[in-house]
């Protein structure tokens, strides 16, 4: 992946959310607004009807191109050129861009028709003398009478000038998802410009009922139609609102590398970054604390040095200083040290939560002292404050963003300690000293949700003997349980007696009356001393021994006798078999027993309850310190990147919120005299160097994290008050990692902070020694560059290359050793300053590290193409569509390569060699040569052109799309490398 | 004078009356119906009137910009009484109805039975004909007023839970034509010396991350529309970092808590609807009956 080139991906339209859904193609007449019929249906389960049953049609309409009254500035984030910009080159285009992908499209009535869609805008540039002004506003729009209709083109092929522009080779739909930024819609002009000509360029509704709604208040009524705001047919003067316009002529030397030739070195004077600063009168009762002070910025030229200041006055102020502000040290609500005075209002001690200390003392050395004795450090931190004041709405609005949903979970976490705390009373006093059968009983509906591993209470109970219904409410009615506190010691209860068999749910079965048992027998033929011994033991005739065995095991009986009832024994053998009455017998016994034997037998009771380890499971998870918690975190998500793991779990939540943008900004916006005090003194077409003052990065840091953190805790913000909510200082967003660093983006980011968290800072640690950022070499290569480059290309990049020798001895760039800006930030409006990693020394060359020295390389911002038209072909036929020409669409035949005149002029051999730096003067020579279109046009077709198979300008056709049209438009831009010998002053 | 009267139709009346005097009562009894003999049923009302009513009444309906975006321009305000519904072309239609809550079966509806249908879902939209991807949208609906339910039931299942209410249409639409990719390209060249021209050098090509990474300094990314108003300090705008759910339940058994993801998914569902569950399931697998039930998920042993 990492060798893959950037590319960029233009796209013919897009669109988003419900207007996607409408369906009519762009082809003929288009309605006012795109309607569409909503129809449901709903599928019905046990109805009648068929299935499914489709709802009556909703018919909704959207807003079209008559409802539209203005735009939103904000949304247009370029025009090329920049407003006023003077010497544009008139080749290229004029266009402009928005910040959503379908704007351009966003009102058209209309689907796409194949890749083509009609914008509802349009970019016209009118030149002077084709167009007045109405000096009477119209509402609500601002107008333009347009006379010459000749400068305006062809709508019905306005689909051939916007387009989509998304950077990296993701899909739109994960770009806008991700990063937004990277997706932008653009739509152009295809106005051929005239050189040295002023022109102003207007966006305009493209359909007419745009054009009576921006000059009627709105009104369209009668108007239901969008057509096209002119055509061939229309007579001037044409009026046309506009919701936005810029002006700016064609000229030369307006291109990139002229304006880059055009920066000078410069060496800034040591009262470019520091001003003096009077501190006579600080504040009544403060003296003053003698000579003036530099306040310095957190840029400064690099001999700029700090006031040393010293002596009695100083003194004086710090011990004044100190006096005044230690009152607020001593918490004054805190009863237990009640302040015997009244509470004062006094200036703040910058940090004192972030540093844990509250109060300064001007003998000790440490940051916090320095930071809040000190005016100039104080007054840094002062803009802080200023800065959050300032923002306090915006940084809250985020703030709270960053923990949405943290009150209501709070809240809950609230309710939940109560909870916790009241279940606790009843768990404590009802449950855990009741006996185990009574907890058992207490707890019946939760039986089946408490696990007494492996199962529940519930199926412990199934498998026991005891019945399941004896702890149901209806069982305790019958059997009138005493319902009362229950109390640890008492006779067994009804459950335990149950379960141990004491007593029985089914007794054993009573015999009708006058039966006699078996087993009764067995009792009652208990051996008695009179009477002679009976033939068997008494235990033979249970009914557990009626068995065949029993019967075989009884010796034979040869003297066996069946006689009538009083008829005496007839006596017989005393050995021998079995007499046959006595084999019948015992035949017919045994066949008796065997009968007996196969009855079934009784189950085995079912297992005895173990009451004591059920109720102790019951009671271990029926414990409100572990249910509620449970139960509350399973539904409060936080995520993990919020570090939130209290010892209680119904700890409520707290957060601070974390601000990566660069404070840098605000500041600047503030005013860039704080950030870089004497910036009006720095010449225009500069490149001048500079350092960085750490100090003033953390006073002023230090005093943003104070005042926010007093802005919180106004806000009833869950926090404690002693976060660094902002440590990034510099503008690092475009900051390229290096292969040393680590490939976690929040790991990342965390390197590139510029000061370390605050409430690590060490107290006797002095200030401006926390730098975030440990690996920048000493006297690093900060740059201020101010010139008209930064103007025109604002975001232009710079980097730093290392220079090698070619073969021929000239300095090339060495790819191996890049170095991107460790920051960059801007004051505009056409000042960038940029930080490198880089010594000064080697930046020039002739080190041991760097023999070469280094090149900067200034190259245009990437995400900013622009489009255009060379002006003359350089070759015939073309064969790579950036080489496309205007001369390509002249009208008749010959060669679209107009030669240019090589005289001894000195702005000839310019002419010939860099025509791009006279554009102007090249296109009036081309325009004089050659008959060129007043527009470009799909309709249109360049001749000369023959680009070869297989290359990707093979799958671009002129007039296709304006997706294909944007890849053929567009102008290669520039890159400019010039060594840092000729750059940096010396 | 004793009496009962028993009704609606048909109305039955038993009385008696007895007068004790001195040495005999005479007593007179009185028995009498009247009124249609048919049994009274619950009186049924149709629900698909209602739902369709409600689903197209242009109050049901509203259009939200994507979160990341604004308006970007200036609207008139359309002519009062226009009953067709306008919407912004890059809004998410919704729309969302309270009369009946979809997707959950129900065997009461406005104290009557429902007439036409026992459970209703919105399957399919189609937008002028087209089918059209729909997401449901869930909004708060008190199941005791959908659904018979025992007092002890209504005392212990929660009062409001969250049922599907309708759709959103065209929520995740991102739409484009002709995808046209081209290589980033500069024309490098090298200031050798101010004083004379420069000099061509090639055509640049820069790696996809640097190039990534640079584009963070363009245009799209310093937009006044991202970068002004509140959005300025947003740092991951559209995550809602902390976050409170509501209790989802799920079925689990009795013995051994095992959770039956056959009847309700892991994730859990609304109180109601693993009830929901639980009945059909138990409808077809009898013999499970009294070995189920319904818990909320950080119960169900993991």
């Amino acid at each position: 992946m990492s060798d893959q080139l950037g590319r960029y991906h233009f796209l013919a339209w897009a669109r988003r959310g419900i207007g996607g859904s409408v369906a009519n193609p762009d082809q003929g007449s288009l309605p006012a607004r795109a309607n569409l019929g909503i129809q449901l249906f709903v599928q019905v389960q046990g109805g009648s009807s068929a299935n499914p049953v489709p709802s009556p049609l909703v018919n909704v309409n959207l807003f079209g191109p008559g409802d539209v009254v203005g735009i939103d500035p904000r949304y247009v984030i370029r025009t090329d050129p920049r407003p006023f910009t003077v010497n544009y080159e008139p080749n290229y285009l004029c266009g402009i861009e928005f910040d959503t992908p379908n704007f351009p499209w966003l009102f058209t009535p209309a689907a796409a028709d194949g890749d083509r869609l009609r914008p509802w805008v349009a970019l016209i540039a009118l030149k002077d003398t084709e167009f007045s002004k109405v000096s009477i506003a119209p509402n609500p729009l601002p107008a333009i009478d347009v006379n010459d209709l000749a400068g305006l083109h062809d709508l019905s092929l306005s689909w051939n000038w916007a387009h989509v522009q998304v950077t990296g080779d993701a899909t739109l739909a994960d770009t806008l998802a991700s990063d937004p930024g990277h997706v932008i819609s653009r739509l152009l002009s295809p106005r051929r410009l005239e050189p040295d000509t002023s022109y102003t360029a207007s966006l305009v509704p493209a359909f007419h009922i745009g054009v009576v709604a921006g000059l009627n208040a709105g009104d369209v009524s009668g108007i239901s139609a969008s057509d096209p705001a002119w055509t061939s047919a229309t007579h001037a003067p044409l009026r046309l609102p506009y919701y936005y316009s810029f002006e700016f002529s064609t000229s030369d030397e307006g291109d990139f590398e002229s304006l880059v030739r055009a920066l000078k070195p410069t060496v800034l004077p040591a009262t470019v970054g520091a001003e003096s600063m009077d501190v006579d009168h600080a504040a009544a009762g403060i003296p003053a604390a003698g000579g003036p002070l530099a306040l310095e910025g957190a840029l400064e030229s690099i001999s700029t040095k700090p006031t040393n200041w010293t002596g009695a006055a100083k003194v004086a102020f710090q011990t004044a200083v100190q006096t005044l502000i230690n009152q607020s040290g001593p918490t004054t609500d805190d009863p237990a040290h009640p302040n015997p005075k009244d509470p004062v209002i006094v200036p703040p001690i910058y940090g004192r939560w972030q540093a844990g200390a509250p109060t300064v003392n001007r003998n000790a050395a440490g940051w916090l002292n320095e930071l809040n004795l000190d005016p100039r450090n104080r007054s840094n931190a002062g803009m802080g404050t200023q800065v959050v004041q300032e923002e306090r709405t915006q940084l809250m609005a985020s703030a709270w963003q960053q923990v949405s949903g943290v009150l209501e979970a709070n809240q809950m976490l609230r309710q939940a300690q109560l909870a916790r705390a009241a279940m606790q009373q009843v768990y404590r006093q009802h449950l855990q000293p009741a006996q185990p059968e009574k907890v058992l009983n207490l707890t019946t509906p939760l039986h089946a949700r408490i696990l007494a591993s492996p199962t529940t209470v519930k199926a412990a109970l199934r498998s026991s003997r005891v019945p399941e219904r004896m702890l149901s409410g209806t069982f305790r009615r019958v059997a009138r349980l005493p319902v009362r506190r229950a109390v640890k010691t008492g006779p067994p209860s009804l459950l335990s007696n149950v379960s141990s068999g004491a007593i029985a749910i089914v007794p054993p079965p009573k015999a009708p009356g006058g039966m006699v048992a078996i087993d009764q027998i067995a009792k009652t033929t208990s051996p008695s001393p009179t009477a002679p011994p009976p033939p068997a033991a008494p235990t033979e005739i249970l009914f557990k021994n009626f068995t065949a065995k029993t019967v075989t095991d009884i010796p034979s009986q040869p003297a066996f006798q069946i006689t009538n009832r009083g008829d005496p024994f007839g006596g017989g053998p005393s050995a021998g078999p079995d007499s046959a009455p006595a084999a019948a017998f015992r035949a017919a016994t045994g066949r008796l027993f065997t009968e007996f034997e196969r009855l079934p037998a009784d189950a085995q009771p079912a297992a005895e309850l173990d009451i004591a380890a059920l109720s102790s499971a019951v009671l271990a998870r029926t414990n409100p310190v572990d249910t509620i918690p449970r139960r509350v975190r399973s539904l409060i998500f936080i995520p993990d990147k919020l570090p939130w793991q209290p010892v209680d779990p119904l700890e409520t939540i707290m957060a601070a919120p974390e601000f990566p943008q660069p404070m840098y900004a605000p500041l600047r916006d503030l005013s860039p005299a704080y950030l870089l005090p004497g910036v009006d003194r720095v010449p225009v077409n500069s490149v001048g160097l500079l350092q960085t003052n750490q100090r003033f990065i953390e006073s002023y840091m230090a005093g943003l994290n104070h005042e926010l953190s007093r802005q919180l805790l106004c806000n009833s913000y869950p926090t404690d008050q002693r976060g660094s909510y902002f440590r990034q200082f510099w503008d690092v967003s475009a900051y390229i990692p290096q292969p040393a660093d680590p490939p976690d983006p929040a790991q990342l980011a965390e390197k590139l902070k510029d000061i370390q968290p605050m409430h690590t800072w060490k107290l006797p640690s002095a200030l401006g020694t926390h730098p975030g950022r440990t690996d920048v070499v000493p006297n690093n290569v900060v740059l201020l560059v101010r010139g008209e480059l930064f103007k025109r290309y604002p975001n232009a990049i710079v980097y730093a290359g290392k220079a090698t020798r070619d073969a021929q001895g000239r300095r090339v760039l060495d790819e191996s050793d890049e170095r991107y800006p460790l920051f960059r930030g801007t004051i505009p409006p056409d000042m960038t300053f940029l930080g490198f990693n880089l010594a000064a020394a080697d930046a020039r060359g002739g080190t041991a590290a760097s023999p070469d020295g280094f090149f900067f390389v200034f190259q245009e911002q990437p995400s900013e193409p622009r489009f255009g038209l060379e002006p003359t072909a350089a070759h015939d036929p073309v064969s790579r569509w950036s080489d496309l020409a205007w001369t390509n669409f002249k009208s008749g035949t010959g060669s679209p390569a107009v030669p240019l005149p090589v005289g001894n002029r000195t702005q000839a051999d310019v002419l010939a060699q860099n025509p791009w730096r006279l554009a102007s003067q090249v296109f009036g020579l081309v325009q004089d040569n050659a008959p060129l279109p007043g527009f470009l046009s799909p309709n249109s077709f360049p001749a000369g052109v023959k680009i070869p198979l297989a290359v990707p300008d093979a799958n671009n056709t002129w007039g296709q799309n304006s997706a294909e049209t944007a890849y053929i438009l567009l102008r290669l831009p520039f890159r400019v490398l010039i060594h840092a010998d000729l750059m940096l002053p010396k | 004078v004793k009496g009962t009267l028993s009704g609606p139709t048909p109305w039955h009346l038993h009385a008696t009356a007895s007068i004790d005097l001195f040495f005999f009562s005479v007593s007179a009894s009185l028995d009498l119906k009247w009124g249609s003999s048919t049994q009274a049923t619950i009186p049924q009302r149709a629900v698909l009137p209602d739902l369709f009513s409600a689903l197209t009444n242009p109050a049901s309906w509203n259009a939200a910009l994507p979160a990341d975006t604004g308006p970007a321009v200036t609207l008139t305000t359309p002519a009062a009484g226009n009953p067709i519904l306008l919407v912004h072309p890059m809004g998410t239609l919704t729309v969302k109805e309270n009369v009946v809550p979809l997707d959950l079966p129900i065997v009461s509806y406005a104290n009557a039975a429902p007439a036409d249908g026992t459970e209703f879902a919105i399957v399919s939209v189609k937008i002028n004909s087209n089918p059209e991807t729909a997401q449901s949208v869930q909004d708060y609906f008190a199941p005791g007023q959908f659904l018979n339910l025992s007092d002890a039931d209504k005392l212990a299942s929660p009062s409001f839970e969250r049922f599907d209410a309708g759709v959103q249409i065209g929520s995740n639409a991102v739409l484009a034509g002709f995808d046209s990719a081209r290589v980033v390209t500069y024309d490098e060249i090298y200031i050798d010396d101010p004083a004379n021209n420069s000099r061509f050098s090639r055509i640049y090509t820069m790696q996809a991350g640097i190039h990534l990474a640079l584009s963070r300094q363009g245009a799209g990314f310093a937009s006044a529309a991202k970068n002004t108003g509140l959005p300025k300090y947003r740092s991951n705008p559209y995550q809602s970092p902390i976050a409170v759910r509501s209790t989802n339940y799920v079925v689990a058994g009795v013995d051994d808590l095992s959770l039956r993801s056959d009847i309700v998914s892991a994730g859990g569902v609304t109180f109601h609807q693993a009830q929901a569950a639980l009945r059909a399931h138990l409808a077809a697998h009898p013999e499970e009956f009294g070995n189920l039930q319904v818990l909320p998920t950080h119960e169900v042993a993991q």
